[in-house]
């Protein structure tokens, strides 16, 4: 157990000073939220319950980005390479292939809602006491497992070259019919209907209903569970398909 | 001499290819082989199977534990953005029996550019982090890849001068190349891989020995033509050939009436041998 941990802790440690030697990285998943936030959240924040709502929605954006990334072009541009298959000869626990970039994505990801929540608090009429802490975080952990699968599954079908593209064709999509960009309501017709179906939009309202104090509706809970399901599933179909390919 | 490494069988099939048909060889303690083999030949299929990154169709394998093997491999793809102090201190953290890396980087002369990151280094200088790791675990059986692929003379020689003071220190070491000359520097077993099949397992020497193939080089103004001739090299009028059986090629020539000046006849060279071999082997294996 000791050389287990001693073992955890280099790896998510030299896994996370490579994440943040990479400039454009750091920017893209610590900055970017927080300034959407304050270009297209902060203008329509006038009351209390509008700067919580909509705090919490970048929040849910910021998580969704960093995991998607992190897992689906980590695992993308890892898989195959000449490291990856030195690491699998080293005496190396299976799971610490992994536990390192999930450690390090919930780091980024909790980052990157902090300097949301940061920039509501300094432009915002919401303060550090208006926040229900773990109403509002317990929620947001739940959709970083869920999202964490998803940039899985798409890492294990993505090549190196394919999966950014790849990872924004769902990521914006996703955040903006899952209502983290505008309220539900204002989204065009046609995208309300299937906005109520898509996993963002369950992420989001368990999100709103913790910051907000009001009670989880089981609807949301278990349709967020549903889809980890099925990302969890899909993920180990694909990387089952990619170890039977890569060590026959 | 005990066996550290033994391989029984191993048959691999990609598809329709067969990568391995049927090898089998040990290793003992101590021994420094070499496998040798033109690409596609199986080393490195073989190579694979034997570090865990690939699983037989047949046949078994039996390696020391991941502690007690250190492997340097031919591609050299570090993560980029890690600096050489910091992979060398990454891979010490799997080995409870490690050197220290300030050995290594005493060893492997890393000091230049020990706080560079790995994406900047040229490929010289990855291959000698490489093999500082692969030392790092006090292995006891230590499998290389194409070890001094990027590497000047200098480093060449540094890094065989440190692998035979970790042979004679008791170490095994496998290593697959395609430098023939290097191996006849270091190597006390050759084996031989083509097509999938061991075509020789055995001292170097004996290569040569016992299949007592010579060149005869030799002037003439037309081409030589015999079945005796394994390989001919011809510029101008100027003919090397190749052959296990020279007497029975020179008697063939002269009944050619085939004219020829300045024949000198000496052993084959360690690739000469090598290029006898697969063709005979392969007549010889169904």
């Amino acid at each position: 157990m000791k050389r287990y941990l001693k073992l955890l802790r280099t790896h998510t440690y030299y896994q996370l000073i490579e994440l943040l030697r990479q400039p454009m990285y750091v920017l893209s998943t610590l900055v970017f939220p927080a300034m959407f936030f304050w270009f297209f959240g902060v203008p329509n924040a006038t009351t209390l319950s509008a700067a919580k709502l909509l705090t919490a929605s970048f929040s849910c954006f910021a998580i969704l980005g960093v995991v998607l990334f992190q897992f689906a072009i980590g695992i993308a541009q890892d898989k195959g390479t000449p490291w990856s298959h030195y690491l699998r000869i080293l005496p190396l626990p299976g799971s610490l292939s992994l536990l390192p970039r999930v450690l390090n994505s919930l780091l980024m990801s909790f980052a990157a809602v902090a300097c949301v929540v940061l920039v509501s608090l300094a432009t915002t009429v919401l303060t550090v006491g208006e926040i229900p802490w773990v109403g509002f975080i317990m929620p947001l952990l739940c959709g970083a497992v869920v999202f964490s699968l998803l940039g899985s599954a798409l890492g294990y079908a993505s090549s190196g070259k394919a999966v950014i593209p790849a990872a924004n064709l769902i990521y914006l999509p996703l955040s903006f019919a899952g209502g983290l960009w505008l309220p539900p309501s204002a989204l065009p017709k046609a995208v309300q209907t299937i906005s109520e179906y898509l996993p963002t939009r369950f992420f989001g309202e368990l999100v709103w209903a913790g910051i907000l104090n009001q009670e989880i509706k089981a609807s949301h809970s278990v349709g967020l569970a549903v889809y980890g399901v099925i990302f969890l599933i899909t993920t180990w179909v694909l990387f089952k398909k990619f170890q039977g390919q890569e060590f026959r | 001499m005990s066996e550290i490494l033994k391989l029984q069988n191993l048959q691999k099939t990609y598809g329709t290819f067969d990568a391995l048909k049927n090898v089998s060889f040990t290793i003992n303690k101590g021994e420094i082989v070499a496998l040798l083999g033109p690409n596609g030949a199986g080393k490195s299929t073989t190579m694979k199977i034997l570090l865990g990154l690939r699983h037989a169709d047949h046949g078994t394998v039996a390696v020391p534990a991941k502690e007690k093997i250190g492997y340097a491999g031919q591609d050299l793809s570090f993560p980029q953005h890690l600096k050489t102090v910091e992979v060398l201190k990454l891979v010490k953290a799997h080995f409870d029996n490690s050197t220290s890396v300030e050995e290594m980087v005493r060893r492997f002369e890393l000091q230049g550019f020990l706080h560079r990151q790995l994406g900047g280094l040229s490929g010289g200088e990855k291959r000698r982090v490489s093999l500082a790791c692969a030392l790092m675990g006090n292995p006891e059986l230590l499998v290389l890849d194409e070890p001094t692929t990027g590497l000047d003379v200098e480093a060449r020689m540094g890094l065989w001068k440190e692998m035979s003071a970790f042979a004679s220190e008791g170490g095994t070491i496998l290593v697959a190349t395609h430098d023939l000359n290097e191996v006849s520097q270091i190597a006390d077993r050759v084996i031989i891989i083509d097509q999938g099949q061991v075509l020789f397992d055995g001292p170097l020497e004996e290569i040569k020995k016992d299949l007592d193939v010579k060149t005869l080089r030799f002037k003439s103004k037309r081409t030589p033509v015999s079945t005796y001739i394994e390989e001919l090299n011809s510029r101008e009028d100027i003919h090397h050939v190749l052959t296990a059986e020279p007497e029975n090629l020179l008697k063939d020539l002269f009944t050619q009436d085939f004219e020829l000046e300045n024949l000198e006849v000496t052993s084959a060279t360690l690739e000469e041998a090598f290029i006898h071999l697969r063709r005979t082997q392969h007549e010889k294996i169904p």
